[in-house]
């Protein structure tokens, strides 16, 4: 196992909220020392995953570590030292892992609305780095050698904001051999899961991508054998139970309408 | 020792072809290849992370076993290749140093647990003695996690001699490496093994004849392997311990041994274990050496101890009631000494060092009243229990039985079978006399029957016993008790018609002596009873077919098969209007009635 002694952390801040990406980074006191980018994708509008790759090609020839967050995550205690972890790994601060049928998150967080209310606490505490199947989207950290070594694992620009730190650790754990951990950090996360038509696109999308692969997401299963999964389990997150109805609703909606088109005259 | 039919029948089920068949091909080859794992040797676990989790609960390395079984997925990601796509052990603790930081394990400590627990399968020692007595040279495929020192010296050990042995490690085509080796054309080498080493796909390596050897639990799946309850309640370590010694004895493919057999090794061989583990437990609590046992249930539980070297010693009840109350004329001088100093010991520590086993109430008439403070144990709670203050039962306490539990609590008279003392009654019985001429046509006919089912019963239990013996330390006491309470409530609740049609005509003990006898059957009245066995996964392709079926059916079939006046339609007219509508019909009727018959009740 090689670890990486002294690579400098960079944190990368792709904001469409400005007010929101300066409050949480570059004025949160447990940050104070660390090298943060706050990109404005305000008129970009870039997928995630493409602004991620272009900042990896920018810095593939340094020995640093990446860190890819979200605008609406907090660091709320002192964030993890990187002085023994192993490079050959992928890390994140929340995963899920198959404990029998069922998926269990690790990395605890708070997850609440964008203005901080309706706080949960989500997932199982972790003290050292724990591994995990699959991590979530909000937090993603990379050591570059890792990359330079593998130029074929990097982000898939077709999914544009979800779902791509999932495939990214399908990719390095099926076709690399790379572990994917969860470092312990305290944090939380303003943003409750908005499972939307575009997540189910990208579900497709990896399922045909991986149809040999299923694996559990944050608020899925992930992958071409991902109904095997389902028969022994449903998802049924707190975060997403509002959306579930509404995408039901709209279902429903589209059922009547498809109906009344195909009514008998009179 | 098993016998060489059943080692013959184990053969046909592992690897589908007759032993002559084998024997034939073994002739026409020079190089005789065996896998090591899984083929010349066998697990003492079902499971491939049974290891694993043995070694997270004996090592204390929490949650070791999920992260080994992970490092091994992505050492093959790693460091697989075309090449050589075998991964050595150095390399999947490379991962699991990541996976698990804080791990202290090492491959070393892996190997000794892999040591420990695989042991010689005498099916394939069986063939390596036929090839060697044919000439041929045998060599190993060493699949194992062991090196290959390690495995020579075990091999030696269990008296395995094979002229050479190869691993998958030494790269691509390594069979054919081999067969060059040992100076034999690829197509005069024949190999025993499980066909799941990539190398093995490719066109080069097909001139090899290969056997593929099926592994134990499939062996368990293929069919209706009765008293078997893989795949259904809780994983555990232990259930998958007590799984593997009856997937490496099979005792349903024993063409010499029936299934009551099966039900004495699968079923009554675990109980009788965790409860004589309970006593032993019991006596190092509650300080006492010594058992007292109503005269059936003496010789099983003697041998029973006996096998598992625990340290406790058996005396009859009736025995010492008798020399309470006989004058003991007749008795010799010498053994009417010994008794005395028995009983003056036994009354001057004011049985204080006894307990009384009592499997099946039958020692209700002891006088417990003048001894207050002998403890009692049975292994289901009974009504009776409550006499006793210091009385107390393996499986189940009478006072929190739930429904469940009631039934289970009827089940006692399957174990009747058990404690019954064939000896006692017929001190010339054994199994080397014929039956027949041994009873001598005095005894009546159900007793006979009764006790010869006893005897297999018996026997099964035993075996199972010596089988586990060596190993029996790494179970777990809770998980074994759950296991056996879990086996037994889906035995007596939803046997299989095979279970349940083995003590057809098994007569119902109690009613000896009585004008009118019954069998076992006429008293177990089970919940339901599945017309045949299927395993989960035979049923899921089963329905699935059924679904798709459904799926594939025009909607005018469906629409006919819903009205409500199907009885009285007039079908000659329909068949004539709508012939092939019909004809298919009936034989989707057919298929499916073909299909849920299969199924059976749900």
């Amino acid at each position: 196992m090689t670890v990486s002694n002294g690579d400098p952390l960079k944190i990368f801040v792709p904001f469409v909220n400005e007010k929101m990406a300066t409050e949480l980074f570059s004025e949160n006191k447990f940050l104070l020392n660390v090298d943060i980018h706050l990109f404005d994708n305000r008129g970009r509008s870039a997928g995630l995953p493409k602004l991620y790759n272009e900042i990896i090609d920018n810095h593939l020839n340094e020995d640093v570590w990446l860190f890819f967050v979200h605008e609406d995550f907090e660091v709320q205690g002192e964030l993890f030292g990187t002085e023994n972890l192993a490079h050959e790994a992928v890390y994140g601060t929340f995963g899920v892992r198959l404990d029998g049928h069922a998926p269990v998150g690790f990395g605890q967080h708070k997850c609440s609305e964008k203005d901080g209310s309706s706080v949960l606490q989500v997932g199982l505490p972790v003290t050292s780095p724990t591994w995990v199947e699959t991590l979530d989207c909000v937090a993603i950290l990379i050591h570059t050698r890792l990359l330079r070594d593998r130029p074929r694992l990097r982000f898939d620009e077709a999914l544009t904001f979800d779902l791509y730190a999932e495939d990214f650790c399908i990719n390095a754990q099926e076709n690399f051999g790379v572990p994917v951990m969860v470092l312990p950090v305290e944090f939380q996360h303003y943003s409750k899961g908005y499972v939307t038509e575009r997540y189910w696109r990208g579900i497709k999308h990896l399922g045909e991508k991986y149809p040999n692969v299923g694996v559990p997401g944050s608020c899925s299963f992930i992958g071409g054998k991902s109904q095997e999964l389902e028969t022994h389990y449903t998802y049924d997150i707190p975060a997403n139970r509002k959306k579930r109805r509404d995408r039901a609703a709209k279902k429903n909606r589209n059922y009547f309408k498809a109906l009344r088109l195909f009514r008998k005259r009179p | 020792m098993l016998s060489q039919e059943r080692n013959k029948a184990e053969v046909v089920r592992r690897t589908g072809y007759a032993f002559s068949t084998i024997s034939n091909l073994i002739e026409n080859h020079d190089v005789i290849a065996f896998d090591v794992s899984k083929t010349l040797l066998s697990r003492c676990v079902l499971s491939s992370d049974g290891v694993f989790r043995f070694m997270e609960q004996s090592l204390g390395v929490e949650g070791f076993c999920g992260a080994r079984l992970k490092a091994e997925q992505l050492a093959e990601r790693r460091f697989g290749t075309n090449e050589a796509s075998e991964i050595s052990l150095n390399e999947i603790y490379s991962l699991l140093a990541v996976l698990l930081p804080d791990n202290t394990v090492t491959p070393d400590d892996e190997r000794e647990c892999e040591e420990k627990f695989h042991f010689l399968n005498q099916a394939f020692v069986m063939i390596a003695t036929v090839a060697r007595d044919k000439g041929k040279r045998l060599i190993g495929i060493n699949d194992t996690q062991m090196n290959k020192d390690q495995v020579s010296r075990f091999l030696e050990a269990l008296g395995i001699e094979l002229d050479a042995l190869y691993s998958p490690l030494d790269g691509r085509h390594f069979l054919l490496k081999a067969a060059a080796n040992e100076e034999s054309a690829p197509n005069r080498a024949l190999h025993f093994g499980q066909c799941i080493l990539t190398n093995m796909n490719d066109d080069v390596d097909s001139a090899i004849t290969e056997i593929h050897v099926n592994q134990h639990s499939d062996c368990l799946r293929q069919d209706d392997a009765p008293f078997v309850d893989q795949d259904c309640g809780e994983y555990t370590f232990t259930s998958d311990l007590i799984l593997g010694q009856i997937a490496a004895r099979m005792p349903h493919v024993d063409p010499e041994e029936p299934d009551l057999y099966s039900f004495g090794f699968n079923v009554c061989g675990p109980v009788l274990l965790g409860f004589c583990d309970y006593i032993a437990e019991r006596s190092a609590q509650d300080e006492f050496d010594e058992l007292l046992l109503p005269p059936g249930q003496v010789q099983i539980i003697e041998q029973s101890l006996s096998t598992l070297k625990l340290p406790l010693s058996c005396y009859s009840i009736s025995e010492v009631i008798e020399v309470l109350t006989s004058d003991l004329s007749n008795v010799s001088s010498e053994e009417r000494k010994q008794l005395w100093h028995r009983i003056e010991a036994w009354k001057a520590r004011d049985f204080k060092n006894i307990a009384i086993v009592d499997v099946d109430g039958s020692a209700l008439d002891f006088d417990f009243l003048t001894s207050p403070q002998v403890h009692r144990y049975c292994i289901f709670g009974q009504s009776s229990l409550v006499r006793q203050e210091r009385a107390s039962a393996y499986l189940l306490d009478g006072s929190n039985a739930t429904n469940t539990d009631v039934s289970v609590i009827g089940s006692t008279v399957l174990f009747d079978l058990l404690f019954a003392n064939p000896k006692a009654s017929f001190p010339n019985l054994s199994s080397g006399k014929d039956i027949s001429v041994a009873l001598n046509g005095e005894a009546e006919a159900i007793t006979d029957v009764g006790l010869l089912a006893s005897i297999c019963v018996q026997r099964g239990a035993l075996d199972f016993l010596r089988m586990i013996a060596p190993i029996k330390d790494t179970l777990d006491r809770r998980e074994l008790k759950d296991f056996n309470l879990f086996c037994l409530t889906r035995l007596v609740t939803t046997p299989t018609e095979r279970e349940y049609r083995t003590f057809e005509n098994v007569p119902f003990p109690w009613c000896k002596g009585e004008t009118e006898w019954r069998t076992i059957e006429s008293y177990w009245k089970p919940v339901s009873i599945s017309s045949r066995y299927l395993t989960d996964f035979r049923r899921q392709i089963h329905e699935q077919q059924l679904h798709n079926y459904d799926r594939m059916l025009p909607n005018s079939i469906k629409d006919l098969s819903m009205r409500d006046d199907i009885g009285q339609l007039d079908w000659r007219r329909i068949m004539y209007r709508h012939p092939l509508k019909i004809s298919y019909w009936n034989s989707v009727r057919r298929f499916q009635r073909q299909k849920q018959n299969e199924l059976g009740q749900k």
